[in-house]
Order: C-alpha cells, then sequence, then structure tokens
C-alpha cells in the first residue's frame, strides 16, 4: 500500500478493492498481489492523445468481512458456475452503496470468458488465471479502468464548471452524525466518507443535479478523506452493517441537503474532524443553513468579492481534477490562476490549498522530467508586490528544470511554512477554518517532504522524487548518527513543523480517535527517518495511550452486542471470529498482530533501553539456548539495563501490557510482563554474602504481575491460543549449579567424577529466585553433552527471594564423557527453554571509558551490520561476562555390584593365638544381573598397621629397628588371601563365589578390615588401557589375640674344654662321629615360656643340626639348651638394608650420635642374630583338642657382646701346635731337652690381604701372671718370637715354625697373637697399578665413615696351646 | 512557573532530578506540575534529548505542548536539561510584552536567568563528580549537590 501521508498523495487516484462472494482472505490477497504491480498507469497508454503523463493509482484493499456485499473495483469469486447475473446484482449493490465513486468495476478473476456465451453485464471484466495471462494483460485491465475514470472525471469538471461556488468544509454537519462515543465517529465518519466518496458515478446522482456531481469531484480533491476511509476500512472494518450509523449513510447520498452539506472540497475534512475552535458557532447551524448560501446563491444577492472567492474556488478544485488526472501542466496552470483570486480575496484556506497542490504538481513534473516553472504566487515577496502580474504567468524564472529543482529545495521551507500559517490563518474567517486532522495531515505530509530532502544531504534530485511519488528508496541508507547540522533543511526546523502536527489537546473532543492514531503514527514515522528515537519513542507512546481506551470501548462494545459480558466476551469474540460482524471490530489478522502490534511495541520499548529477552523486537524465531547465546543476552541486558531512566522503562512497559491486553494479544501480554519483570530485576547472581538482587519494584506489583501471567495463560488457554509462552525474566536461574554425587561434600568437585553407566546418580541443583513471589516449576531436566544421559524431571515451587536446593536424580546410559551443561527449565507460563550454569556470582560492572552517546548505542549494531572490524574493536566488553561452567563427568561401563553374603566367621569375630594361622572363608554375591565380576582384589587394614607406620616414620629410630619393623610390616600380615593354585577371581553375573583368607595371630591385633576391589574389565588384565575403576566392598573384623609360647630369655655360651655327651645327642640325631667341638659349636639357652592356660608342645627345629621336642605345662618356664655351630660372617659390619626399596636412602646419618665402636657392635649384633633365627625355626603346638598350632616368635632374641664373641669365628685363625701333633689337639707332649718343632698355622679368612705380625707368647701354665713369664732355663727356642710375616692373601693361610726346647717338666702354654703390620688399602693399591685413575667415592665407602676409620686390628689366639714337657724314660736320665 | 531539572548521562540514563518553582515574583518555590503533567516530565525531557546531542547549546531547545526545555550539555557529554511549565499558558504572542520568569519561558530574562542556573549548577557539578568514588553515569545522590541546586534554583529562577 502506497504511503497515505506522502507529498504527492493529492496526486493519486483512490482505488478500494472488495472481495464479492465467498473466498478466503488469502485467496483474495493474492489477486491484490496480481494487482498491485500495475499501480502506475501511463496516462499515454489509454488516451488518444498520448499526452506522457502518469496516472497514479493507489490500490486499497478492504479485508474480508461479514458475507454478504463488498465491491468496488472489486474481485469477483473464482467459481465459474457463480451466476454472473447474481455477480452484476451484487456489483449495484456496491454502487448503491458507494455511491460517490467514480467508476465501479467487478473483475472476475481465474475466470475465462468464452466469447460464445454472449457479452458480460456491464461492469464485469473477466481476469484470466495467471497460467493463461499474458504479460500484459494485467496492464491492459488496469488501462480500461483508468480509461473509464478518465472519463468520469471529465463529466465531473464539466459538471463543477456550472457551479458558482463552493463551502468551505465545517463541522456543522458532521456534529449531527456524531453523537456518542469517538469510536463510534470514527465510525460513523467512515460510513459517511465512503458515502461521499463513491457515489455511484453513472446513475442517479450524478446524471440529475450538478451538486452531486459537485459532491464526486470533492471526493477526488481531498486527499485526507480518501486515506482515511482507507485507513478506516482495513483498520475498522467493524460494526457498520449493524450500527444505526447504516441508515445515515444510506440518507447522505439521497437527500439533496446532505449532498450539498458535504458537497465541498473538504467537506470531507470537516467530517473527520471534532468541533474545532469555532465549534461552538457552528455547532448551532444545522444542515439546512449551510445549505443556504449555495441555495441562495443567485446573481446579484451576491458581492463581487463572494463572485469572485466561488471562482477560484472553482479553478482549484479543476485544478485538482487535473493534478489527479495526470495532466499537471493544466494543473499548474488552473492552480494558479485560481490561487491567486483566492489569494486577493484572502480566502485563506483555499490560497493555502492551492498552494499545497501547486508544489504537488511541481514534483510530480519533476518526477516525469519535464521542465516546469515556479510560480510566482509560490514567493512570499512577490506576494507583497501590488497586483503584479496575472496569476500562473511566469516572472523572471529560468525555464531549466533543474535550476528550478534547485529553486524549489530554496523555497520549500518557507513556502510550506507559509502553507501551514493561511491553514492557520483561516480561522478568522468565521467558519472557514480547518479542522485539526486536516491541518495535521498537510503539516506532516510538508515534514515529510524536508525530512526526504534532509536525507538526500539537501538536494531535491531524481532519487528523492523517485522516493515521494513511487515510494523507491533510497539507494543507500543515509546515515544519521553524525549530526547534520549544516544540512537545509536543518532538523530542528523539520521537527519545528512536524510538531504542529501534533494535536494540541488530548481531549477525545478535539480530534477523533482514529484520526488521533493516522496523526501520531505519521509523526512517529518521519521522527524515525530522521532519527529522532526518542522523540519517535514519545510519540508511539502517546499513540499507544489513545489506542487503549479506544480498544478497551470497543472490546465492550462488541462484547455488549454479542449479550456477554465484556470481559467473558473476550472468548466468545476469538472463538466466533470471522462469522460476526460485531466481533470483526477486533478482528485484527494473526499476521497484524505478530508482525504489527509486536514489532511496534518492540521498537517502542526498546528506545527506552527496557531489557528485554528478544534481541530484536518482535522476532520470531527460535531463541537461541547456547552459552554464549546466554551470556551475550546477559552482556546485553546489563549494557541496556544501565542505559536510559529506569522510571521510564517501566512505564512504557506498564504501556505496553495495558495495550496487549486491550487488544487482546496474549503473547504481547506475556512477552511485557516478563520484560517487565526483567527490566525490574537486577540482573545480578548474587553471592553469598554481596548484591542486593531485590529488583527495583514493589512486591505487590511483582506479585501481580506474577499473576497476571497465570491469568493470561487461564484466559488464553479455553481460546485454544497455542504456543503461548514467556520468556522467564531471569538468566541466572540456576546459580549457583553443584554436582554433588551421592551427597559428597563440594570440595571434591574438583576431582574427577565419575559415574557408572545404567547407575543413578544424585544432581544437586541451586535455583535462584529474587523476585518476591512464587516461581513455579513445571518441569526441570539436566541438560547433557557427550554420552547418552537421562535426567528425570522434577517440579517444584521456589518461594519468594532466595535461592533454593533441589535434587535431580539421572542416569547415564553408556560410557564415555558426559558434560552436564545445564538445565532445562519450564517455569509456569513461560516457554520450556535451557539455563546455563553459573557458578559464580556476578554482577554487570559499569563501563569506565564512554564508548557512544545516547541511543546510538542501542541502536549502533543495526545501522551497521557490515562493519565487522569496528564492531569488533568498539563492542569489546568493558565488563567481564559471567562465566558459564559445565560439569565434566566420566561414565566408564557398566560394573557390578558385590555385596558380602556371608563369611565362616560368626558375627564376625575370631580368636587366635600368636603366631598362630587360621584360615576362614568369606563369600561374594553379584547382584548386578548382566555384569560379571572379572576382577578382585584383596587389601587389608588391621590395627597393627598404624603403630607400625608411626614407627616407621619415627627419625630416631635405628636402622636396626627399622628393618624390624618393615619385616613385620612386609612379612607378616595379620591377613591375607591366599588364592588356590590357578583360582581366577570371577564372579558371574548374579552368582556367588568363595575366598579363603588367612589370619596371622600377632600381638596388637584387635580389629582387621578386608576390602575387596572388583571391576568388570570385559578385557584381560594385560590389555587395560591406562586406568580403570574399581568398587571396593569391605568387611570388618573383629580379633582377639591371646599369647601362647613367649621367648623369656636366651643366651649363648662358648663351650670349652670336654663337651658332655649329652649335649651332643641333642646337636643331631647322626651318630655320634661327627664330634662337636668347643672350636666350632657354642651352646644357645632359650628359656620359653607357655602363657596359655593348656600345655603345649614345643618343638624347635635346627637347620643341618637335628630338632628338639618338649612339652611346656601351663604358666611355666622351661629352659632349652643345645649346641649350635658358630658362624664366621665375612662382613659383619655390613650397612643393615631396607626392606622397602622406598626407604632406601642414599646418606644414612646415624642420628643417634653414636659412636663407631657402638655403631659397629649394632651392626654385628644384628648380623649374627639374623644368622641365628636362619637356622632356627620354633612351632608350638596343643595337645588337645580344639588342635592349634602356630610359631614362636623368635624374633625377640637379642645378642649382647659376650653372646657376640661366643658364636663368630674370627678373621683370622691362629692354630699351635708342635710338629708331629695335629691343631685340634687339647694337649702336646715334649719330652725334656728334646728338639721340638712348634708351628703356629695362621688362616686369613677375609677375602682381602693382611699384613701379619705374629707374636708367640709362651708361658708357665697355673702361674701367676708375674712368674708364669719367666722361662729363663726352663724354655728355650731357636728364632724370634715376634716376627713380621709375609702378606697372606684372602682365604689362605702360612705356617711358621720355630724351634723350641724344654728344659724342665711342666706344663708350658703357648699363645699367639697377630697383629696387622700396616693397614691393606685396596684403594691405594688401586691407583698405584692403574696411575691415572681416579678414586672413587663409592656409596659403600661413605657408608662406612659412620664406622670410624680403618685401624690395625689384633686378633689372638681363642686358646693357649698347652704343652705338656716330660722327661724321657730311661735315655733322657742317661743323658742328662 | 514550574521547574523539573534532570542531569542525564551518556546513556540516557538520569544521573540527578529535581523539581521546584519559581522563586521570583512572589513564587514559593514549589513546584506545581498537575499530576498528569509531572508524569510526563521525564518522557518530555527524554525525548528532548534527541535534539540536544545535535544542537550545542542549549537554550529554549524544545517545547511540548505547554512544557519548555531548556539544556545545558557539559564536555564529558552530560545534559542538564531544564524543563520549564509556565503557570498558564503562555497564550500566544499577545503576553510577549511580559519579561517575567514565571511567564514568558521564551523571553531574554528567562534565557538568561536559566544560562545562570546552569552555569552555577555546573560548577557545583564538576566539584560532585570529583569524587575519587564516582564512576561514569552513576547517579548523584549527594544531598549537598541537591541542596546547591535548589539554591541556585531559589537565586536564579
Amino acid at each position: 500500500m502506497l504511503d497515505q501521508l506522502s507529498p504527492v498523495a493529492p496526486a493519486r487516484v483512490r482505488v478500494v478493492l472488495l472481495p464479492i462472494g465467498q473466498i478466503k482472505r488469502a485467496r483474495f490477497l493474492s489477486f491484490v498481489e496480481r494487482l498491485r504491480p500495475e499501480n502506475v498507469v501511463q496516462l499515454g497508454d489509454i488516451s488518444p492523445d498520448g499526452r506522457p503523463h502518469r496516472n497514479g493509482a493507489e490500490l486499497d484493499r478492504v479485508p474480508y468481512r461479514g458475507n454478504n456485499r463488498r465491491s468496488v473495483n472489486g474481485n469477483g469469486p473464482p467459481k465459474p458456475e457463480h451466476n454472473l447475473r447474481e455477480l452484476y446484482q451484487d456489483l449495484e449493490d456496491v454502487r448503491d452503496r458507494y455511491p460517490k465513486g467514480l467508476v465501479h468495476q467487478l473483475l472476475l478473476f481465474d475466470y475465462v470468458h468464452a466469447s460464445s456465451a454472449g457479452s458480460l453485464p456491464e461492469g464485469l471484466i473477466p481476469v484470466p488465471p495467471p497460467a493463461e495471462c499474458r504479460r500484459t494483460t494485467m496492464k491492459t485491465i488496469m488501462c480500461d479502468i483508468s480509461s473509464l475514470l478518465l472519463a468520469e472525471m471529465t463529466t465531473l469538471a464539466k459538471s463543477l464548471q456550472a457551479l458558482n461556488t463552493i463551502e468551505s468544509p465545517n463541522q456543522s454537519q458532521l456534529n449531527r452524525q456524531y453523537n456518542g462515543t469517538a469510536w463510534q465517529l470514527g465510525q460513523a465518519e467512515m460510513a459517511s466518507r465512503r458515502n461521499s466518496q463513491y457515489s455511484l458515478p453513472g446513475s442517479n446522482s450524478r446524471s440529475g443535479s450538478p451538486a452531486g456531481s459537485t459532491d464526486r469531484s470533492h471526493v477526488r480533491m481531498s486527499m485526507p478523506a480518501q486515506l482515511r476511509s482507507a485507513d478506516s476500512n482495513s483498520s475498522t472494518p467493524s460494526a457498520r452493517p449493524s450500527t444505526p450509523n447504516n441508515g445515515l449513510q444510506s440518507e447522505l447520498p439521497t437527500t439533496f441537503d446532505q449532498i450539498v452539506g458535504s458537497n465541498s472540497v473538504d467537506a470531507r475534512n470537516s467530517q473527520r474532524t471534532i468541533p474545532a475552535r469555532l465549534a461552538n458557532a457552528e455547532s448551532v447551524r444545522d444542515t439546512s443553513r449551510d445549505r443556504v448560501p449555495v441555495q441562495g446563491f443567485g446573481p446579484g444577492s451576491v458581492s463581487e468579492r463572494s463572485r469572485n472567492i466561488g471562482k477560484g474556488r472553482i479553478g482549484i478544485v479543476i485544478g485538482s481534477l487535473y493534478l489527479q488526472a495526470g495532466r499537471w501542466m493544466d494543473a499548474l496552470k488552473e492552480l494558479t490562476e485560481a490561487g491567486t483570486i483566492a489569494k486577493y480575496n484572502l480566502d485563506h484556506l483555499w490560497h493555502a490549498k492551492a498552494l499545497d497542490y501547486i508544489l504537488v504538481s511541481m514534483l510530480m513534473l519533476a518526477w516525469t522530467g519535464m521542465d516546469f516553472q515556479i510560480p510566482q504566487i509560490c514567493y512570499a515577496s512577490a506576494e507583497k508586490a501590488p497586483q503584479s502580474s496575472t496569476p500562473g504567468e511566469p516572472k523572471g524564472l529560468t525555464s531549466s528544470r533543474l535550476v528550478s529543482l534547485q529553486n524549489l529545495t530554496l523555497l520549500l521551507p518557507e513556502l510550506l511554512d507559509r502553507i501551514l500559517n493561511l491553514y492557520a490563518r483561516s480561522a478568522n474567517n468565521t467558519g472557514e477554518s480547518l479542522p485539526q486532522f486536516p491541518y495535521s495531515e498537510s503539516a506532516i505530509r510538508f515534514s515529510k517532504l524536508l525530512t526526504v530532502i534532509h536525507l538526500a544531504g539537501g538536494a531535491l534530485d531524481d532519487d528523492v522524487l523517485q522516493l515521494l511519488v513511487v515510494a523507491t528508496p533510497f539507494k543507500k541508507r543515509p546515515n544519521i548518527l553524525p549530526p547534520r547540522l549544516n544540512i537545509r533543511p536543518t532538523r530542528t526546523e523539520i521537527i519545528a513543523t512536524l510538531f504542529r502536527a501534533f494535536p494540541a489537546s488530548s481531549s477525545p473532543e478535539f480530534i477523533s480517535l482514529v484520526d488521533r492514531t493516522i496523526v501520531l503514527s505519521g509523526i512517529a514515522s518521519i521522527l524515525g527517518l530522521l532519527g529522532y528515537y526518542r522523540k519517535k519513542a514519545m510519540v508511539m507512546r502517546e499513540l499507544v495511550s489513545v489506542l487503549i481506551p479506544g480498544l478497551v470501548q470497543a472490546r465492550i462494545k462488541g462484547a455488549a452486542e454479542m449479550g456477554v459480558h465484556p470481559a467473558a466476551g473476550l472468548a466468545a469474540l476469538n472463538s466466533v471470529n470471522g462469522h460476526t460482524n460485531g466481533a470483526s471490530a477486533l478482528d485484527l489478522g494473526e499476521g497484524d498482530v505478530e508482525n504489527g502490534v509486536d514489532t511496534f511495541l518492540g521498537l517502542l520499548s526498546q528506545t527506552y533501553g527496557v531489557v528485554t529477552s528478544a534481541g530484536n523486537p518482535g522476532q520470531n524465531e527460535a531463541q537461541n539456548d547456547s552459552n554464549e547465546a546466554a551470556i551475550m543476552r546477559i552482556m546485553e541486558n546489563a549494557t541496556v539495563r544501565l542505559f536510559g531512566g529506569q522510571n521510564l522503562k517501566l512505564d512504557v512497559l506498564r504501556s505496553c501490557i495495558n495495550l496487549s491486553e486491550a487488544l487482546p494479544d496474549f503473547h504481547g501480554v506475556l512477552r511485557f510482563t516478563a520484560d517487565l519483570l526483567r527490566t525490574a530485576g537486577s540482573g545480578v547472581a548474587p553471592g553469598p554474602r554481596s548484591d542486593d538482587a531485590s529488583p527495583s519494584m514493589t512486591r505487590e506489583e511483582q506479585v501481580r504481575l506474577a499473576t497476571n501471567i497465570s491469568r493470561t495463560l487461564a484466559a488464553a488457554r479455553p481460546l485454544g491460543v497455542k504456543d503461548l509462552a514467556a520468556e522467564y525474566w531471569d538468566e541466572f536461574l540456576t546459580n549457583p549449579f553443584i554436582y554433588n554425587p551421592f551427597l559428597r561434600t563440594p570440595d571434591n568437585a574438583a576431582v574427577d567424577h565419575l559415574l557408572v553407566a545404567d547407575e543413578g546418580a544424585v544432581f544437586r541443583v541451586t535455583l535462584q529466585n529474587p523476585y518476591e513471589f512464587d516461581v513455579e516449576i513445571e518441569s526441570i531436566k539436566l541438560e547433557s553433552e557427550g554420552a547418552e544421559f537421562e535426567s528425570s524431571i522434577q517440579k517444584t515451587v521456589i518461594g519468594p527471594y532466595r535461592t533454593q536446593i533441589l535434587t535431580i536424580s539421572g542416569t547415564p546410559k553408556t560410557s564415555g564423557q558426559l558434560k552436564i551443561t545445564g538445565c532445562i527449565i519450564r517455569i509456569r507460563g513461560c516457554r520450556e527453554r535451557r539455563f546455563p550454569i553459573f557458578e559464580e556470582p556476578w554482577s554487570p560492572q559499569s563501563a569506565v571509558k564512554i564508548k557512544t552517546i545516547g541511543v546510538a548505542s542501542l541502536f549502533k549494531p543495526k545501522d551497521r551490520p557490515t562493519s565487522t572490524d569496528s564492531k569488533a574493536l568498539t563492542t569489546a566488553p568493558a565488563m567481564v561476562p559471567p562465566k558459564a561452567v559445565s560439569l565434566g563427568l566420566n561414565v566408564i561401563d557398566r560394573q557390578p555390584v558385590v555385596v558380602v553374603k556371608s563369611s565362616t566367621l560368626s558375627q564376625s569375630a575370631i580368636m587366635v593365638l600368636e603366631g598362630e594361622r587360621r584360615t576362614f572363608y568369606i563369600t561374594l554375591q553379584n547382584l548386578s544381573p548382566n555384569t560379571p565380576v572379572d576382577l578382585l582384589l584383596f587389601s587389608f587394614k588391621d590395627s597393627t598397621q598404624a603403630p607400625l607406620q608411626t614407627a616407621l616414620s619415627n627419625r630416631d629410630a635405628s636402622p636396626a629397628e627399622l628393618y624390624e619393623y618393615e619385616l613385620i610390616f612386609a612379612r607378616k600380615q595379620a591377613l591375607r588371601w591366599a588364592p588356590k593354585n590357578g583360582e581366577k577371581p570371577y564372579i558371574a553375573p548374579g552368582g556367588i563365589s568363595t575366598f579363603e583368607l588367612e589370619l596371622l595371630g600377632k600381638p596388637g591385633l584387635t580389629n582387621a578390615t578386608v576390602q575387596i576391589d572388583y571391576a568388570c574389565l570385559g578385557v584381560s588384565h594385560n590389555d587395560i588401557q591406562d586406568k580403570f575403576h574399581t568398587r571396593q566392598v569391605s568387611l570388618p573384623l573383629t580379633v582377639t589375640v591371646n599369647a601362647s609360647i613367649e621367648l623369656a630369655r636366651m643366651d649363648v655360651l662358648p663351650l670349652t674344654g670336654h663337651i658332655p655327651r649329652s649335649l651332643w645327642a641333642k646337636t643331631s640325631t647322626e651318630d655320634g662321629d661327627d664330634k662337636i667341638t668347643p672350636e666350632d659349636y657354642c651352646l644357645l639357652l632359650l628359656d620359653l615360656r607357655n602363657a596359655w592356660p593348656s600345655s603345649l608342645n614345643v618343638h624347635l627345629n635346627i637347620a643341618g643340626g637335628g630338632s628338639i621336642e618338649e612339652e611346656v605345662l601351663p604358666g611355666k618356664t622351661s629352659r632349652i639348651m643345645f649346641p649350635i655351630p658358630r658362624m664366621f660372617l665375612e662382613d659383619s659390619c655390613a650397612a643393615i638394608p631396607a626392606l622397602d626399596p622406598s626407604r632406601q636412602r642414599q646418606f644414612v646419618v646415624s642420628t643417634g650420635r653414636v659412636s663407631a665402636d657402638t655403631e659397629r657392635t649394632s651392626r654385628e649384633a644384628f648380623w649374627y642374630r639374623e644368622e641365628i633365627l636362619k637356622i632356627l625355626h620354633g612351632a608350638w603346638s596343643t595337645k588337645n583338642e580344639p588342635v592349634r598350632k602356630g610359631e614362636i616368635e623368635l624374633r625377640g632374641i637379642r645378642l649382647s657382646q659376650r653372646m657376640i664373641e661366643a658364636v663368630k669365628i674370627d678373621d683370622i685363625g691362629i692354630d699351635i701346635f708342635v710338629g708331629g701333633g695335629l691343631p685340634g689337639d687339647f694337649e702336646h707332649f715334649v719330652l725334656t731337652d728334646n728338639f721340638a718343632e712348634l708351628k703356629v698355622k695362621i688362616s686369613n679368612r677375609m677375602t682381602g690381604p693382611i699384613y701379619p705380625l705374629l707374636r708367640i707368647q709362651p708361658s708357665l701354665r697355673s702361674q701367676s701372671h708375674n712368674a708364669s713369664l719367666d722361662l729363663t732355663r726352663k724354655l728355650v727356642w731357636n728364632g724370634i718370637l715376634q716376627q713380621s710375616l709375609p702378606p697372606i692373601p684372602g682365604k689362605e693361610s702360612i705356617e711358621v715354625s720355630i724351634g723350641m726346647t724344654a728344659h724342665c717338666r711342666g706344663e708350658f702354654e703357648v699363645s699367639a697373637s697377630i697383629e696387622e703390620a700396616r693397614l691393606h688399602d685396596p684403594l691405594h693399591e688401586e691407583g698405584n697399578k692403574e696411575g691415572t685413575a681416579r678414586p672413587r667415592a663409592n656409596t659403600r665407602t661413605m657408608m662406612d665413615a659412620v664406622l670410624g676409620t680403618k685401624e690395625r686390628r689384633i686378633w689372638h689366639s681363642r686358646e693357649p696351646c698347652l704343652i705338656v714337657v716330660k722327661d724321657e724314660e730311661s735315655s733322657d736320665d742317661d743323658d742328662d | 512557573m514550574s521547574f523539573y531539572f534532570a542531569i542525564i548521562g551518556t546513556q540516557d540514563n538520569p544521573l540527578f532530578e529535581y523539581e521546584f518553582g519559581s522563586s521570583k515574583q512572589g513564587g514559593d518555590g514549589v513546584a506545581r506540575f498537575a499530576e498528569q503533567a509531572r508524569h510526563m516530565n521525564q518522557f518530555i525531557v527524554h525525548s528532548s534529548l534527541d535534539i540536544v546531542e545535535e544542537v550545542q547549546y542549549l537554550k529554549c531547545i524544545d517545547r511540548f505542548y505547554n512544557n519548555y526545555v531548556s539544556c545545558f550539555m557539559t564536555g564529558g557529554n552530560v545534559k542538564f536539561l531544564l524543563l520549564h511549565a509556565p503557570s498558564q499558558p503562555a497564550a500566544t504572542t499577545t503576553t510577549r510584552a511580559s519579561t517575567s520568569i514565571a511567564a514568558n519561558p521564551t523571553s531574554p530574562q528567562t534565557e538568561e536567568a536559566i544560562k545562570q542556573f546552569f552555569t552555577e549548577v555546573y560548577e557545583n557539578w564538576v566539584k560532585t563528580i570529583m569524587n575519587p568514588f564516582y564512576q561514569v553515569n552513576m547517579e548523584v545522590k549527594s544531598p549537598v549537590f541537591k541542596s546547591r541546586v535548589a539554591a541556585a534554583g531559589k537565586k536564579y529562577l
């Protein structure tokens, strides 16, 4: 539809399309679409004289309503069977109905008229279906109609010229009609206008009276009226048929009085208006008085001036006819002449009208590209000149079109201002005052003209003309953001002109509601063009406030007609939509509601910075709920929230809600209610302590809004309105959102969460509601990515102003990574949508720097769609966006669930004796129906572990102690699993399996736990990639450990001299051949005590040396003695090892600050004890039932230095004997004065060589120390007793002999000692050999450092050699 | 004459609002807006911003019915808007002779008074926003500033 308020609107011909017969709305619209492209008709195509004029014909449509008559130039139904006669009858009806229309035609769409069927009735034109149409078919039809129109116009013009004068418009006749409310006025107006416009051309009214034809001419001339009719037709086709107004409209054309009354050009204007400033005076006049001037018009009865005025007025009307017929040159000429007459007769109203039309003519001429001249009358300066020239005569003007255009541009502001002033001044002539509506309309048209010129940069060029006449938009959208101060006309001037159109008073009597609506929307559209968004917003808001009461009234009225209560009537009206005329008052088409009202209100609220959910107002596209979109929305909302004044926003939104309710538009109500809540809200995610999140609105209003939503829903439901949902108003609904499976504490959140497929988990969702009313959540479920996940659906109610925690369970269906990304929540009355998770509190910070000023920040993105670079720069958010988090979960394959079904222990308790091993069984059951257990790991905890761990971590513990602890810890677990051979842990789904466990009695064991980790791997253990997950089931046990055999004391004694046979018997079962000698054996003595109240058998086993059985009575101690072999240790001072590799420390510093000697001793004690324990093994058993047996803990033995000496074999062995004897002999017999050879055998048991220094010490036996050494004359020897020997390599021995002769009888003892002459230094020697090899500090030497430096050592012979000297029996004496 | 004074930030957000009446010619300094008109004041002032951003000064920049809007723009693009509504509708040209501030909103005397008022408010404004805790576009709630504005209104208008 072409712009009704276009500056060139007076040059257009109005066409109204009406459907005839039964036809669907969509079909009708499709026909309209076919006609629409042909809305410009070349005058040359129709008229025989071929002048290149054009005729702008505007297509207007009248919506489908009711079922009987509607058509002016109407569309016929597509049914071929429809009786043509009937159609013609319909056409006649239309003619009756709209008698002022110049041409009535009926178009039969999709109908091919067979020529054989005879000619169609007059006024019917067939239109073939599109397939059979040539390109020019439609055009030809339009040309035919136009030709008819021109013919009618000619007739009309001729009849007009016969008139004497034409009355100026006034309100009187309207007053008669306008009774009742403003709304009814609007109806009536429309009806009357229609009457005047569409009077039947050919028949009744035209033929007879010139007045009738005058009437018709006026129809054409007055633009506003036609506009009005079109507009009101489309928007309010309502109650006309059923109201009494019907009668009025039918009266009008038939009564001469009324025709006269509505005669004049502006009569229609006056009809439309409500009593103006002069209303009081005029309202008393009635139709008959109006008629007086016309009727009484006769020669001689009026003055010359009156005659002139009449002449001028008729000229202007004729000119306007020319204008519409497309003969603009003629129009210009006619109007200039007539305008001059009006001017000199001070007929201001008509003068202004003439100027107006002249301007339009010039624009049309310029548009066709023809030369024209600006008439003198347009110039204000010429106006003052006295009687200069004949009107219409060009004076001092160039004929060039371009120059004319330029001049016109310069002239325009002043000219338009003058026209408006003339309109205003017409009020001075009684009865000539221009009503508000046409005045406003003119102001808007002029403003629009100026605006277009302004947008084009101040020039009136071809683009501007195209835009003005055929609404071709500018190729490039003008940039209206920067100030345009130097473009004339300036925006300020335009605004000043425009606001003259603003209705001066808001009272409904002054200007009717419908007119006010048109004026306001016209103003708003121009303000929008100028980029004055805020002014536009205010005008729009004014418009809304005007619309609301009108709509409400219409609703009440419509309901009353249906006989229902207004409130209840809402439903009824809509349900019978389209079948009742009364209801159609409210029948905005679906398209109208969604596209028009929504966008309109959205734009209005956007200007004020209303925080809305939709990025663009009125958009219907699916809402994007992704994280990015949500964050973007939050950021936008935050920016917008900072913008503008809160009061204004709330006020505007309330207006929007009211309008939506009045319409009624349920979507609108919901949307704006939600937006209002959103705007009032603070838009923050409050932290625990910070930020006041309460909305800036009273509690009462919030509650009212909330109920409003539910009320709207309740009202909409019975009407069958579908898809009704508001957008929830708080983006932070789910905040924070903490996942908490199995209700663990939140600090585990960092851990990689595990879920098992097909098993439920519980999630915790925290929801916030900063508003003061309950939010009812109809459904809430979790949204996930990755692995398949099924969430349960919950419903809840969040109380006012609080955060609320909700638990939701969910079940992952497959294994893999799972991400919980948000919640899908449906709040009662709102769209189901997704809410991302925001854990952190967030509130917007205001920008530090100012990037944009004013509304530019709101409208910018739309104005610059392409410049991405600068956008990236400028929209870089000054504030930190809230972070949406997601919850990462790892879902593993289905896992079995295993329980301990039973165990062989009663009440999970067991009693054992120390050292006793007991076995028991536990039975596990796999509860899962289809998942086997193929991995079972047993681990144990018991009460002895903790003290051991403590002891192990004690830094003061000596290495020997640590070794002991570790040994107990590692080798003597209280519990262990004893798998049978080849047993593979496996439990079939639903099956059971039994496992054997072993318990060892240990002191300090009071309780223990069996922990069984199990899993279903599905693959063999070797194929396991990275990690796997297990579950654990545990069985606690209570253990009582009673004492059994205790080692009370032990000792090691050296054996000397003869060993009793009884001892031998104990050593071995073998024959006594293997004699034990004091050299090789020592005696071990153990005291064992029986702490168990029944006697126990003790069994001791000595490696390689038989065994001993002994019965120990309860509470008694029995001593067991037996020889054990002495032992040689190559390196008795080796460091004490650590069993646990992780405890192996490189540098051990003895923290006890013990001396090297002590250290050496403790190491010796350790190693010899280890040796003893190796060969010794003890066990006990009960003699009676129940049979118990166990091991004796022998590790309690401690060796003192003396015991070590007893058990140890020295590094160097010294055997002294006399030649001929054996080294092991106890005593050697030597004869006096005989030569004997004393031999000393030195064996080096070490691995390294030694440099020995031998000292032999003979002495007298059984003498005091002093006396024993006095060997003078008793014993002589040949050689030296102290000598240095050559080095003895490792593991070798040498013998040294020395001659000896005893001079007396008796017993001598010879002992010997070996002293190291010098230290053997392997490194040193090696260094000597290698020369260059660098001495290396190896760990061993470092560790030995704790033993101190190596010193020379001395070994003594263990026992002296006893030499018994006897006299030779006989010969000896002789010899002496 | 009744006045409605507003300071508008760069985001169209009101930073400060104050209503008062004329103290000249025996006025008592109390604003006498009709109830409906008072409601509209914010809207009128808001709509005037369109013009303010284009015109640098200032005087009477806009009118809506009987409401006149004067403006002053600071260097930081903060706008001072003063809406003044004469007590009686300024009855066209006939009362032009009247130079009283209360009666004629467009007379040079009124313009001058408003200009002085703005200048004084501007001085106080600069002092106020130099507060280190003040951020751009933040609402001014200082009672001191309010009293100074009131004093300036009393002095000049």
